[in-house]
């Protein structure tokens, strides 16, 4: 059923486009209905996603962190795998990121990057094991996982051991010492908060889709992800492909992570709530699962994102681009309903187009 | 239809982006806890919306406020806060930590003479707006501005707030032990950091300055954002036999006050005077008066007194205490000794402890010294 | 053991919940937001209407219609139902923050609620229900020919379908009874627990239900008492954490990390491999289409 779940928008990728205009378009109503101006609140939203530097920076920051979870979700999609523990990855390898940040020296920004990969990575092969070894459902692992690692690192780590030490009694800092300068991701433009997130999650988007369509690993996990049975009969290690790419999902998802502390806050805060590993699953979903599709896929929830704290000025609250978000994947869930449109711009012809699988297993 | 209404959006963004503001436009953002959070980011919206503008928020936008209507919680009925005739304040909401920043930026980019920052999670954000934007005025709660060190700076162009919740908690520790007749007394914290830990060092050394033999039993829910997490501890702490629980734990101690409230025990409210809550069951409020420092702030602003740098505020400032106390559950010797030890711990004669180090330390003062009428000696 | 009785069945509703949908072959890991919908619309309709009973009715109604989405678009539309249910949870997410704010003004909580009444031990009607529902669904599935009929459909579709049976129309059943007892534990969690709403409600107790079928081997009373072992062991650690004085040791997040790693530990110990439905998350097509 796995390889099936992008089955609609690999074939029309114009599905997730009409998902996303109709998503705009229902939430357009939605502002209307409830007694706002939409007009206003769009060109809003169009402002503080794309009007000037600083929106452009912000659309950047956000967008990098949503490709890379997003990444993260679709490869571990690729072996069959349903991540919902990007949340937890992303927090240790935020964390990695800020401890590692601390020390002084010329390599500390690719060191920082790197120890936040790992240990994304670790966090993210544990389900990946217990899934080949002990036939544990990734989805009840990853949701537990994810609790354990915001207990352990808010409740405990940045609480205690790692805590700064803030200076006397009428001065709370909360979470850890602040990173070194040279771990700072480089910005580049005055007034904006564009840095070399961005790029590096496009450069990793391109090496991902490499991995994937060009490479004989990428053949096996897809290979894998389509019946792993089968993958084990033609000779491939399924169990140990497995891992492998629950490790790189992880390591996405532990380098998004960076991406916030070393770009944006600079150290571990002492309240950290991003809601980005749940949002890299929508993300994957609407991007179809390839990484070309993520990256675009990331981009635009990015830009409403962003346009999201313009849109306050219209008296919108910002959660409302969760909602579009959410539209969005309920649309692309859903290609049957673009199904009689397609046949007729095409004269009839469903190609390329097939139904989903009827009542075999798998 | 969509592409129509990107043109007319886009059309319209070119003719409204650079909208002037009336003058003396107050811009505030608030931090995850967001609005109706019944603490302390409805306490800095208290001081923007009711005070500094007489306005009343629903659900439709802003309403002007009946002057019958005007009515402040507990400890303030006595001072006056006439209405400063500002407009419609600009709120905003963050979602996520990086979006304290864009939200800050967007407050100076629309205008206002005063963006207020309620939080110590927005500093890092107030940091950087107020660096960029040196014309622009910031008030800070919660936290002073801090170096790239992590060391405590100043910015000319920011007021920094913050409060001795310590002290303030102190006196809630010595009306709780007062009040107890279980000797046993509950304290539940949110997420456990030093902020909090602040409540809870002047919390438990107020308690054993009055009363050496009560045990307080402690509890962090983890959280600020889980009602039912705040339920459950409460619960617990009932049921081991507490008869007062103090809760710094945001929209987790409404769940406390709950747990309160179905045991028919008493609950030590926080931040603002949440008696409206529970009125049966809430012996009194430990206030931060994140209301009148915002109301200051404007104030300053419109004179043209306002200032950067820090501002520490505690009992001698008036910045935290102690609401109304419920007359029905303390003992009635109770508002005579507290208000000996308010005036002790302004005088120095007795110092709360802000850390846990500080209370390990922490030696009470004899009762005899401070003429308490309730304490209880230890031995 | 009190709080055991309080705290459990929204998890017990939830998860009983899920059964019923994929042991009629649809995976529902919309869970969550079918509660989150129902919390919601009890404190709204108990707010409306000052009952808490009308509430309940409305936090359940709210989390069918909610599961009404899921079946039309992975039944009617065959759309996967990993990615259906996802998105409800995604939609519920923004949409009831959206309406809590355009409805009372507050990102935060709702205004008070009227909650359910509590008898002399401080329970409320649905924390009995919590342990004589799991017993008659149990009875229900395995020994009625409707229960007969729910199995057979999520183990042999086609082989029901042969029978009679009308597979597609009986699993849209079966999701919208999940989507009612979702909705349940989502409104038990307002106007039963709290009287009240907050903004992040459930706080994914939709996906602790999963784990909770999961563990519980898809059966009623496994489930159940997976919810039922879940509760105890967070009131377990709470008392563990006080006995220790973990506060001063600052080790609290280490005992909250427990119950969670201790699920976990037990899963991995493999009390048995656990076994879903066999036809559970694959599409349905009728033939002759």
């Amino acid at each position: 059923m796995r390889d099936k779940l992008f089955a609609p928008a690999r074939d029309p990728l114009w599905s997730a486009v009409a998902a996303v205009a109709c998503s705009l378009l229902v939430s357009f109503l939605a502002i209307a209905a409830t007694g706002r101006d939409p007009v206003a609140g769009f060109g809003n939203l169009l402002a503080g996603a794309l009007g000037g530097p600083g929106p452009l920076g912000e659309t950047a920051i956000k967008s990098a962190v949503l490709i890379l979870t997003g990444l993260s979700v679709a490869v571990a999609f690729t072996v069959g795998l349903f991540n919902i523990g990007a949340e937890g990855q992303l927090i240790w390898g935020g964390l990695a990121a800020a401890v590692a940040g601390r020390f002084d020296n010329p390599l500390a920004l690719p060191l920082s990057l790197l120890s936040a990969a790992l240990a994304g990575a670790a966090w993210g092969v544990l389900p990946g094991l217990l899934k080949v070894r002990r036939g544990v459902h990734e989805v009840i692992s990853t949701i537990l996982l994810n609790w354990i690692a915001i207990h352990l690192v808010h409740g405990w780590l940045v609480a205690g051991p790692l805590a700064a030490a803030g200076g006397g009694a009428s001065i709370s800092v909360a979470g850890t010492e602040p990173i070194v300068h040279a771990a700072w991701l480089p910005r580049f433009f005055p007034g904006s908060r564009f840095d070399l997130g961005f790029p590096l999650a496009l450069l990793i988007a391109a090496g991902v889709w490499f991995l994937l369509t060009r490479t004989r690993r990428g053949f096996e996990w897809r290979a894998v992800g389509a019946g792993p049975e089968a993958a084990q009969a033609s000779g491939i290690p399924a169990a140990r492909r497995v891992c492998e790419a629950m490790a790189l999902s992880g390591a996405l998802a532990g380098l998004a992570g960076a991406l916030l502390i070393l770009g944006t806050e600079h150290k571990y805060p002492g309240v950290f709530r991003t809601g980005y590993g749940f949002d890299g699953i929508a993300v994957a979903l609407v991007g179809g699962g390839s990484a070309a599709g993520t990256a675009v896929a990331g981009l635009f929830f990015g830009a409403v994102r962003a346009g999201s704290t313009r849109l306050q000025l219209s008296g919108i609250h910002p959660s409302f681009a969760e909602l579009i978000q959410g539209i969005a994947v309920l649309l692309v869930a859903a290609p049957r309903i673009f199904l009689p449109l397609w046949k007729k711009l095409r004269g009839g012809e469903a190609s390329g187009f097939r139904p989903q699988a009827s009542g075999e297993r798998r | 239809m969509t592409l129509r209404t990107l043109g007319i959006s886009l059309l319209v963004l070119l003719c409204g982006c650079k909208k002037t503001q009336a003058a003396h436009t107050v811009g505030l953002a608030l931090d995850v806890g967001g609005r109706g959070d019944q603490s302390f980011n409805d306490g800095a919206l208290r001081g923007l919306e009711t005070m500094a503008a007489g306005l009343r928020y629903t659900a439709r936008g802003y309403e002007p406020l009946p002057d019958a209507e005007y009515a402040l919680p507990g400890d303030l009925r006595d001072r006056p806060f006439p209405h400063l005739g500002i407009p419609q304040p600009l709120v905003l909401a963050g979602k996520a930590q990086e979006d304290y920043e864009p939200n800050l930026q967007l407050l100076v980019d629309q205008g206002t003479e005063l963006s207020i920052a309620v939080g110590f999670m927005m500093e890092p954000a107030v940091r950087a707006v107020a660096a960029r934007n040196p014309s622009a005025r910031f008030l800070l709660l919660d936290s002073p501005v801090l170096d790239g060190k992590g060391k405590p700076t100043v910015l000319p162009n920011v007021r920094a707030v913050v409060f001795r919740e310590n002290e303030g908690s102190f006196l809630a520790g010595a009306l709780a032990a007062e009040t107890t007749k279980t000797q046993k007394i509950g304290f539940v914290g949110g997420m456990q950091l030093p902020l909090i830990r602040k409540f809870e060092a002047g919390f438990r050394a107020g308690v054993m300055q009055v009363n050496p033999k009560a045990e307080v039993l402690v509890a962090y829910t983890g959280t600020f954002d889980d009602e039912k997490k705040g339920v459950e501890i409460g619960q617990d702490l009932y049921g081991r036999g507490c008869d007062v629980v103090f809760h710094a734990a945001g929209l987790d101690g409404l769940g406390v006050i709950k747990a309160a409230q179905q045991a028919g025990k008493m609950v030590i409210g926080v931040d603002s005077d949440q008696s409206h809550v529970a009125p049966r069951n809430i012996l009194t409020s430990m206030v931060k008066h994140a209301d009148v420092a915002v109301y200051l702030a404007v104030k300053d602003v419109m004179e043209g007194k306002f200032a950067g740098g820090d501002l520490v505020l505690g009992l001698r400032e008036g910045g935290v205490g102690l609401a109304q106390v419920n007359a029905a559950l303390a003992p009635p010797d109770a508002m005579a000794d507290l208000e000996k030890l308010r005036a002790a711990l302004i005088a120095g004669k007795v110092t709360a402890p802000a850390t846990l180090d500080e209370l390990a330390k922490f030696v009470p003062a004899a009762p005899a010294a401070l003429g308490l009428a309730h304490a209880v000696a230890a031995h | 053991m009190n709080a055991i009785l309080d705290f459990a069945p929204p998890l017990v509703f939830a998860a009983l919940g899920g059964v019923l949908s994929e042991r009629a072959g649809v995976v529902n890991i919309g869970l969550e937001g079918m509660m989150r919908f129902g919390a919601f619309a009890a404190a709204a309709g108990a707010i409306w209407t000052g009952s808490p009973w009308f509430g309940l009715l409305c936090g359940a109604l709210a989390g069918a219609a909610a599961a009404a989405v899921h079946a039309l678009l992975s039944l009617r539309f065959r759309a996967d139902q990993v990615v259906s249910g996802i998105a409800l949870n995604l939609v519920a997410l923004g949409l009831v923050t959206y309406l809590l704010q355009s409805l009372f003004g507050s990102s935060g909580v709702s205004p008070e609620a009227p909650s359910l009444p509590r008898d002399r031990y401080g329970h409320t009607a649905l924390a009995y229900a919590a342990l004589v529902v799991p017993v008659l669904f149990h009875l229900w599935l395995s020994h009625t020919a409707a229960g007969l009929r729910v199995r057979a459909v999520g183990e042999h579709p086609r082989a029901a379908a042969t029978l009679g049976v009308r597979v597609l129309s009986l699993r849209a059943w079966c999701v919208l009874g999940s989507g009612l007892l979702a909705g349940l534990g989502g409104a038990t969690l307002s106007v039963g627990i709290l009287g009240q709403f907050d903004s992040r409600m459930p706080a994914g107790q939709g996906f602790m239900a999963l784990a909770a079928m999961v563990f519980g081997k898809w059966t009623p009373l496994g489930a159940a008492g997976a919810a039922f072992f879940f509760a105890a062991a967070d009131a377990l650690q709470r008392q563990l954490s006080f006995s220790l004085h973990a506060a001063d040791l600052r080790l609290e997040g280490v005992f909250l990390a427990l119950p969670y790693a201790l699920t976990l530990l037990v899963l991995a110990l493999g009390i048995g491999r656990t076994r879903a439905p066999a036809a559970d998350g694959v599409p349905y097509e009728p033939e002759g289409r």
